[in-house]
């Protein structure tokens, strides 16, 4: 692309927008967030240059990945309580992939025998499993399940989960998520950059919208540029100098300024995205999957971290396709070693781009299924297993509470729709104090979380994170 | 009424405008366009599809066909209304070849089922959510194909299997009446403050009761493996359906037990048809397909109370509903509020320049080859990411618009990839007749507009008309005109490119007001 097309009237643009998007949060709460910004930058002060860059990569299984059979007991009474319960959908132990250096509160767990690479990065150290975490307004008990008391709102329902999930406020509707918040916090560390440090595989998603950040979307070969920009696609200089005005000039509509502002974003960060990651190219060899496709570009994005300027960013990748309401089997058969295969494939790239510690992938999806068979699958449950991998992460170890897999427990709400043991909010939180939010921003990230975590304890919120 | 207002309503009414179009519109008046599209035969898919030469040599039509006839009806179909409201009607009752591989190999299933929407779109809305409920691809898609009742011989607290919910809760909350209290004007019933659920899981766990013993047709002799038969209705068979006592929607209707199954799921059908939820649910979705992201509490209840009655006593008249949509004083209101219309869809961007121009192929089929653009456009018909659509009808865009209290269920798909990636997809279409990754060819014929291009007022004001609605504004006008003018009038057709392509990307035809 032309650069002399993009002149210093976007960096003003850029601002302006952003003082609008500022513009939806009440003052008081602006004012909170630009100063715990300041803390946290003093906090950066601390860190070296060459290791000051932290990122966090969310793979978003979406439909309900049914983990407890990416996570589930191996030998004993535990097994036989799962075998009974999952009945045609429990797979065999001997099956199952043995994890060593399970803590001793935990049941002997296996993995799915389709997670091979998982299982290989958890006996090195880099993987860690967390057990029945779920969106949760407050701990809760199956009595006050009962009564309603503190649910959250559409419990069971996709769109709802999905979204408490990015945004861990599962008692009321927001329109910012939870990796947004936490980048409006960490943004001053990335001053300069002329993209967005929150970059999606996967377009518009709630978690990575802040009240000043919101995501940038890219597809897995990269950022696209407007042809009529391009002299190589045969744009003429009148062609391009016309398509700038009209994304400049204002428009009445409410509808028209917001698309000409995003389309206008774009153009701006495709130039600088597409200088500093288009040179990067790497050794790894990623498997040839949506997921290995999207996890490649992600690691490729990571390699020009330096040229963008940016030195904390999260990224969004999600697959899709895992409502297995029926072949729950066959499905994740087929699923979950694409998920472990790209997951492998993107920790090699990290310690090839030598920053292994300084990013962390972890998992979500929009809830764990019912422990219970409907024929050929499962249905929508509630707490669900996950996993996070990286050189930080205090792996070979499963952190939580992996319930008992018997119906009719005290969490058992159902068919085994089971209530978490560990909020999203914990789960997060401790996600986000690693990528840089200091204790003090916690709540604002999580309003929620003084229910599950005193800020103020010293302790981290779960410790997996080194 | 004048062009422009033509031009709007088609935007609205039908896959997108044309000058000759726009004439008869503006002849006969909305309300009678509308009439005259109603007595129109529906144009179907799958006889298209199989006029053509099958993909393979088993006769297996592969999954792009479907979408080269969506594309070459949508385009050309004379049924434009009936076109357009099956389209709106496929994101609702999604189905999607995305999240399953069953449907790349059921592309006659899929054009069928289309065909469903297309014939029963306009008619009574119980009738659809009927033929929907017995269509085999709705019982792949979402898994009560095979649903069997619960297996009695083992205890349910030991594992017993029970039935699939797949169904039962998205039929309500997806299909009818979504997940809270709504009052006849759209707007939630609230208590204490809080919104009031429409069912909890035990109301899902009594329908999918209901939704149990559907299986393909000619499964008599054997349930599990009989034919599998995509094309006919799904049969019910009673040894696997649940014989016994069904409470719905915590007691709003109470299913005898050993009642007929067929009788059942048409009882189930007309609790969630009945239920005060469908009008205002239905028609809010319906409204924001055709006409405004946020229709006024008094434009919904209007609408919602034609689907109540249509005047002669009848619930769920759809081709009532629509004329109510389309012919609301605000739909039809011209004025100049800020908020009101919606972000066209991406997709139906593309349509409407090749409908514009009078687009032709000459590919050997005779059809458009277009498929698989929807990694970058965010959108294509029978591909939605799930269930849940490309977007959803309460997706609030964080930002002014979000922060206006306003939703916009396009912006779901509006992003740094969208947005350019559109425009790219026009210019290729107008600059080199071709869309996508087959390189669809796609002639447009701008022979009209040649005719202007050293008029430029003219030109300006025609494209104007047929790509905006006529709503183009000042500023916008003299940025296109001052670039077309820096071209030398001994190119007019390099001249006419540039301004169909700048017009197609303004503001003004990404927004219909």
């Amino acid at each position: 692309m032309n650069r002399r097309i993009l002149n210093s009237s976007l960096t003003r643009r850029r601002f302006a927008g952003q003082l609008a998007c500022a513009g939806i949060t009440s003052t008081p709460l602006l004012s909170t967030l630009l100063s715990l910004s300041l803390a946290g930058r003093a906090a950066a002060d601390s860190l070296s240059p060459n290791t000051d860059y932290r990122a966090l990569v969310c793979l978003f299984l979406n439909g309900g990945n049914d983990s407890f059979n990416m996570l589930a007991p191996r030998s004993g009474l535990d097994y036989k309580e799962y075998k009974a319960t999952r009945q045609e959908l429990a797979l065999a132990s001997t099956d199952l992939l043995p994890l060593g250096g399970a803590a001793a509160n935990h049941p002997e767990l296996g993995l799915h025998p389709g997670m091979p690479e998982l299982k290989t990065l958890f006996d090195q150290g880099t993987a860690a499993f967390i057990a029945n975490v779920g969106s949760l307004v407050r701990p809760i008990t199956l009595n006050e399940f009962k009564k309603q008391a503190a649910v959250p709102l559409g419990l069971f329902s996709h769109s709802d989960q999905v979204g408490q999930w990015m945004t861990a406020m599962p008692d009321r509707g927001i329109a910012s998520g939870w990796g947004g918040r936490a980048s409006d916090l960490l943004r001053d560390r990335n001053i300069g950059s002329k993209v967005s440090m929150n970059i999606s595989l996967a377009g518009n998603n709630l978690f990575q919208y802040g009240h000043q950040v919101v995501p940038y979307s890219i597809t897995p070969n990269g950022s696209i540029g407007l042809k009529s920009l391009d002299p190589a696609q045969g744009a003429t200089s009148f062609e391009s100098v016309a398509v700038r005005s009209l994304l400049e000039q204002h428009y009445k509509s409410i509808f028209e300024q917001a698309y000409m502002e995003t389309t206008y974003g774009a153009i701006a960060a495709h130039e600088a995205f597409s200088a500093a990651v288009e040179p990067v190219q790497l050794k790894t060899v990623f498997p040839n999957t949506p997921t290995g496709k999207d996890l490649h570009m992600v690691a490729r994005a990571i390699g020009g971290r330096r040229a963008l300027g940016l030195k904390r960013q999260t990224f969004f990748v999600q697959r899709g396709g895992w409502d297995h309401h029926s072949e729950v089997l066959q499905n994740q058969k087929q699923m979950l070693p694409e998920i472990s295969q790209a997951v492998a494939a993107f920790m090699a790239a990290m310690k090839e781009l030598n920053v292994a510690e300084q990013v962390t992938l972890f998992t979500a999806s929009d809830f764990g299924r019912t422990l219970t068979s409907n024929g050929r699958g499962s249905d929508h449950g509630w707490g669900g297993n996950h996993f996070v991998v990286g050189g930080a992460v205090k792996g070979g170890a499963i952190y939580g509470n992996y319930p008992s897999l018997a119906l009719k427990t005290a969490i058992d709400t159902g068919q085994g729709r089971l209530i978490p043991s560990m909020s999203v909010d914990t789960y997060c939180a401790e996600l986000a104090r690693w990528l840089g939010v200091p204790d003090s921003g916690l709540t604002t990230v999580f309003p929620n979380l003084g229910s599950f975590y005193s800020a103020s304890s010293g302790q981290p919120p779960v410790g997996f994170m080194s | 009424m004048s062009p422009g207002e033509a031009s709007r309503f088609l935007m609205q009414a039908s896959f997108g405008p044309t000058v000759e179009e726009i004439a008869r519109v503006q002849q006969i008046g909305c309300a009678a366009w509308i009439d005259d599209q109603l007595t129109k035969p529906a144009q179907r898919h799958l006889p298209v599809l199989l006029a053509q030469q099958p993909s393979a040599s088993n006769g297996r039509y592969f999954n792009d066909r479907r979408k080269f006839v969506w594309w070459q009806q949508s385009v050309t179909a004379a049924d434009q209304l009936r076109q357009r409201v099956a389209y709106a009607w496929s994101q609702i009752f999604v189905i999607s070849d995305k999240s399953t591989d069953a449907f790349t190999s059921y592309t006659d299933a899929m054009c069928d089922y289309y065909d469903t929407l297309l014939v029963n779109g306009l008619g009574n809305f119980r009738d659809l959510l009927r033929s929907v409920t017995y269509h085999a691809c709705m019982g792949v898609y979402l898994d009560y194909l095979g649903n069997e009742k619960s297996d009695s011989n083992r205890k349910v607290d030991a594992g017993a299997r029970r039935p699939d919910e797949n169904y039962a809760r998205e039929v309500m909350q997806l299909f009818t009446i979504g997940l809270h209290q709504l009052n006849p004007d759209g707007t939630p019933q609230l208590k204490d403050g809080q919104l009031i659920p429409t069912y909890d899981n035990e109301d899902v766990r009594e329908m999918a009761r209901v939704f149990t013993g559907m299986h393909y047709a000619g499964h008599e002799t054997n349930w599990r493996w009989g034919p599998v038969q995509m094309l006919k209705p799904l049969q019910v068979y009673r040894d696997y359906h649940d014989p016994f006592r069904k409470v719905l929607l915590g007691g709003l209707k109470i299913l005898p037990k050993y009642q007929d199954p067929a009788k059942d799921i048409d009882d189930a059908l007309d609790c969630l048809f009945e239920h005060p939820n469908t009008p205002p649910f239905v028609c809010r979705f319906l409204i924001q397909r055709f006409t405004t992201s946020n229709p006024s509490r008094a434009y919904l209840s209007r609408v919602a109370q034609v689907f109540v009655d249509n005047g002669t006593g009848v619930r769920g008249d759809l081709s009532a509903v629509i004329r109510a949509i389309l012919l609301d004083p605000e739909a039809r209101q011209t004025g100049d509020n800020p908020d009101t219309g919606k972000e066209r869809e991406p997709y139906l961007r593309l349509v409407a320049l090749v409908r514009a121009f009078n687009g032709k192929t000459n590919n050997k089929d005779g059809i458009f080859e277009v498929a698989y653009l929807d990694d970058l456009v965010g959108q294509e018909p029978g591909s939605a990411p799930s269930v849940f659509n490309f977007y959803q009808p309460d997706y609030a865009p964080p930002g002014p618009i979000a922060s206006a209290g306003m939703v916009a269920p396009e912006f779901q798909i509006t992003d740094a990839v969208t947005c350019v990636s559109l425009p790219n997809f026009l210019r290729d279409c107008i600059y080199h007749g071709s869309i996508g990754r087959y390189g669809a060819n796609i002639l447009l014929d701008f022979s009209q507009e040649n005719q202007l291009a050293t008029k430029p007022g003219l030109l300006m004001e025609r494209l104007s008309l047929i790509l905006t609605g006529d709503r183009m504004s000042a500023g916008t006008r003299a940025i296109i005109r001052g670039a077309v003018e820096q071209i030398s009038s001994w190119k007019p057709a390099d001249r006419v490119k540039l301004a169909v392509y700048l017009t197609s990307i303004c503001a003004e035809s990404a927004v219909q007001p």
